[in-house]
């Protein structure tokens, strides 16, 4: 079957042309809908915005006006903070009044010191100790210095096995007139440069030295000789 | 029919041009459009910004002021505390009292850390303790060094200040009890160094120690410029 197109082309063109028209003034009109739209969208979420803003900042400003009426909350807030620097600095202060307990256990009968200096840093490498002094003789500074090798500390009745001195290295050692009748007579004389573990003197631990039974130490006498003598 | 073929010409014409036009306001009016989309957006971002800001700042100041509802109270229960060991305290430090001067613990706690480096103050205070131990041959000289802290600028730590005694001619048992008061001393006191000459009956003894004092702090709500 033949089919005729009788419809001229002017009208092919037009048809198609009036199609075209629709479709796209219904694209643009829908583009332009959604534009507009999207934009009054953003605009309302940038007012909602603002009124949130705003409703904060003043909430805000109310809260701060609320400080005013703390009176004296400058002083109140430096007692507070002063407070709190004592106790760090309490915490952190070395027991010092423990050394004259620490000196008696440690050293033997038959020495006295003349000459003691302890530095206190709070760091391992800078805590020590120098001590000069006199003994009856070499063995018994032998003695101390092998009491100070030996002592061990323990932590709230923790025995433990962490030296209490470290580095003991007795620097000048003299012997003097060593006349092994007189054993009263500090004839030997001695310095001791070591250095000790910082929890000895923690403020904040309960620490006892433990020394080795077999070094009789003048804390074990009723009466013990001075500490600090300057007699040979 | 020749007219009717150049209405419909014409018809084709107008309407390619309507066409024309209609794409043309609809692309100029999307591009301003988007333009403007993009700045809302930015707008938005940048408000939001503000929003968390702004609500964590109030979140902040609520705490705030609840945190200084309890802190008043407690210090006002602190300031009225009548201990005995207040006022023993009281007894042993050395402050400018006036008739009717009320000593309080914040009095002792502002005694214990000064806000500012008064010289004067310290030297008096150890010649008080020193003069405590009943020895007359002791003497003392403080570091005049600040610490580095100025008054009324905020730190978060105590400054030190470097003070030696030097004790002379005293006996072992002053010394334990010069130790004993710098340990029991008001103002805290750190010893960092102690040497120690001498016999027990005269003993010269140095010793290097260092007292605090800490700037006063000082409340204040600042602002922040969010970019």
């Amino acid at each position: 079957m033949i089919q005729l197109n009788l419809l001229p082309e002017v009208k092919l063109v037009y048809l198609r042309t009036e199609r075209n028209k629709r479709l796209i003034i219904l694209i643009c009109l829908i583009v332009l809908i959604v534009m507009i739209l999207l934009n009054v969208l953003g605009f309302t979420l940038t007012k909602l915005q603002k009124n949130q803003i705003q409703s904060l900042e003043t909430k805000a400003q109310q809260a701060s006006n609320t400080f005013a009426g703390f009176k004296n909350l400058n002083s109140i807030l430096t007692v507070q903070n002063q407070i709190s620097a004592i106790n760090t600095i309490q915490n952190n202060s070395p027991a010092m009044g423990r050394l004259f307990t620490y000196l008696n256990e440690i050293l033997p009968t038959n020495t006295t010191l003349n000459n003691f200096i302890i530095n206190n840093s709070g760091s391992n490498s800078a805590d020590s100790i120098t001590m000069t002094g006199q003994a009856n003789n070499v063995f018994t500074i032998n003695l101390l210095v092998d009491s100070l090798k030996s002592t061990v500390y323990s932590v709230k009745g923790v025995k433990g096995t962490n030296p209490a001195f470290s580095d003991v290295v007795p620097s000048a050692i003299s012997n003097g007139n060593n006349n092994s009748n007189n054993n009263n007579k500090f004839n030997a004389s001695f310095t001791i440069n070591m250095n000790f573990n910082p929890t000895l003197f923690n403020v904040l631990d309960k620490v006892q030295i433990s020394i080795p039974s077999k070094y009789a130490t003048r804390s074990e006498q009723a009466l013990p000789v001075n500490l600090f003598s300057t007699k040979n | 029919m020749k007219k009717l073929n150049i209405d419909k010409h014409q018809t084709i014409s107008k309407d390619t041009k309507i066409i024309t036009i209609v794409v043309s306001v609809t692309i100029f009016i999307t591009i301003f459009a988007i333009f403007g989309l993009k700045d809302f957006l930015s707008l938005r971002s940048f408000q939001q910004k503000i929003i968390v800001a702004d609500t964590t700042a109030y979140n902040q100041l609520n705490n705030d002021i609840n945190s200084a509802n309890i802190l008043v109270k407690n210090y006002n229960k602190f300031l009225n505390n009548k201990s005995k060991t207040i006022q023993n305290i009281r007894s042993t430090i050395i402050t400018p009292t006036t008739k009717g001067f009320h000593y309080n613990g914040a009095t002792m706690v502002l005694d214990a850390m000064p806000t500012t480096y008064d010289y004067p103050a310290t030297e008096s205070y150890l010649q008080n303790m020193l003069d405590s131990i009943n020895q007359g041959n002791d003497t003392f000289s403080i570091n005049n060094n600040s610490g580095g802290q100025s008054a009324g600028v905020f730190s978060t730590s105590a400054a030190p200040v470097t003070f030696s005694i030097s004790a002379n001619s005293i006996n072992y048992q002053a010394l334990i009890q010069l130790v004993q008061v710098m340990k029991n001393s008001v103002r805290p006191i750190t010893i960092n160094s102690l040497s120690i000459s001498g016999s027990n009956n005269s003993m010269t003894v140095n010793i290097t120690a260092q007292l605090y004092y800490q700037s006063s702090q000082t409340f204040s709500i600042s602002q922040t410029e969010i970019k």
